[in-house]
């Protein structure tokens, strides 16, 4: 019954995900995926965890919803300079040091992806709030356009609860 | 109206892959093609997922893709980071970096 009470926001999430890959939405439907959605999570806190699930990803959903759009602004923005960068061929690969501000992990790994997702990045390492990462740049440029990274750290700086 | 939006979505998102592969083969060293490849995987399966979304209308199936999408854009980066990061450790340079060592 506890479960039930700490989770009802993930059980509800994953049992419409439940509905959807059922695509039926009776009374049977949603009970199996509430007794299925609360064993999960239970598994998940018992086995995989070192801390509770709730502790662990108890994020703010409206701040991953506005990640999630600037996100995808951002993948097309800078897919079109990708463009670019295929036709002219001047561009060379290079990679660069960024300490992040974020201090949670969670956020910093989320940050790793987003500049790995977004054409002409990728994180070729994580060392704690350190990334390496690889980008394309014009031969005279020394320092890399970090903007991006910060409109994004900015987003995840208010990620949990 | 959908169907010819859900259309020239999918054709956009045949242009950003064509785009990438096209880069795969320009390009010449390991970490360029890493970089242009991952347009293929993001920009344009997004687009078409979209596009797919478009062409199903409101219907289970559309919740499905989108399901996939969100998959895709979690998994995604994982793959394409533990590539880089192997040839990375594996002590690959840069073209910079071979320049710069003469």
């Amino acid at each position: 019954m506890n479960v039930f009470k700490r989770y009802w926001m993930l059980i509800l999430v994953f049992t419409i995900m439940w509905v959807i890959l059922n695509e039926k939405a009776d009374a049977g439907v949603m009970l199996s995926g509430v007794v299925f959605s609360a064993i999960a999570l239970f598994l998940t806190d018992f086995f995989l965890l070192e801390k509770h699930y709730a502790d662990e990803y108890s994020l703010k959903p409206f701040i991953l919803v506005k990640y999630l759009f600037f996100l995808i602004f951002q993948i097309y923005k800078s897919g079109l300079s990708a463009i670019k960068i295929v036709l002219h061929r001047k561009y060379e690969v290079h990679i660069f040091d960024f300490e992040s501000d974020l201090d949670d992990d969670l956020a910093v790994c989320l940050l790793a992806n987003s500049i790995t997702l977004t054409p002409g990045t990728v994180t070729a390492n994580k060392k704690d709030k350190r990334l390496k990462i690889l980008a394309f740049v014009a031969p005279e440029m020394e320092k890399m356009d970090v903007s991006v990274f910060q409109e994004f750290e900015k987003i995840l700086r208010g990620l949990r609860r | 109206m959908l169907l010819i939006l859900s259309n020239v979505m999918i054709a956009v998102a045949l242009f950003f892959m064509a785009f990438g592969i096209i880069g795969i083969f320009r390009f010449d060293d390991f970490y360029s093609r890493i970089l242009i490849s991952s347009k293929v995987e993001t920009v344009g399966f997004i687009t078409m997922l979209l596009g797919m979304m478009l062409r199903t209308g409101w219907d289970y199936s559309t919740l499905k893709i989108l399901l996939i999408g969100l998959m895709a854009i979690i998994t995604n980066p994982l793959s394409t980071h533990a590539v880089a990061r192997s040839a990375y450790i594996s002590g690959y340079k840069t073209g910079r970096e071979k320049k710069d060592r003469g």
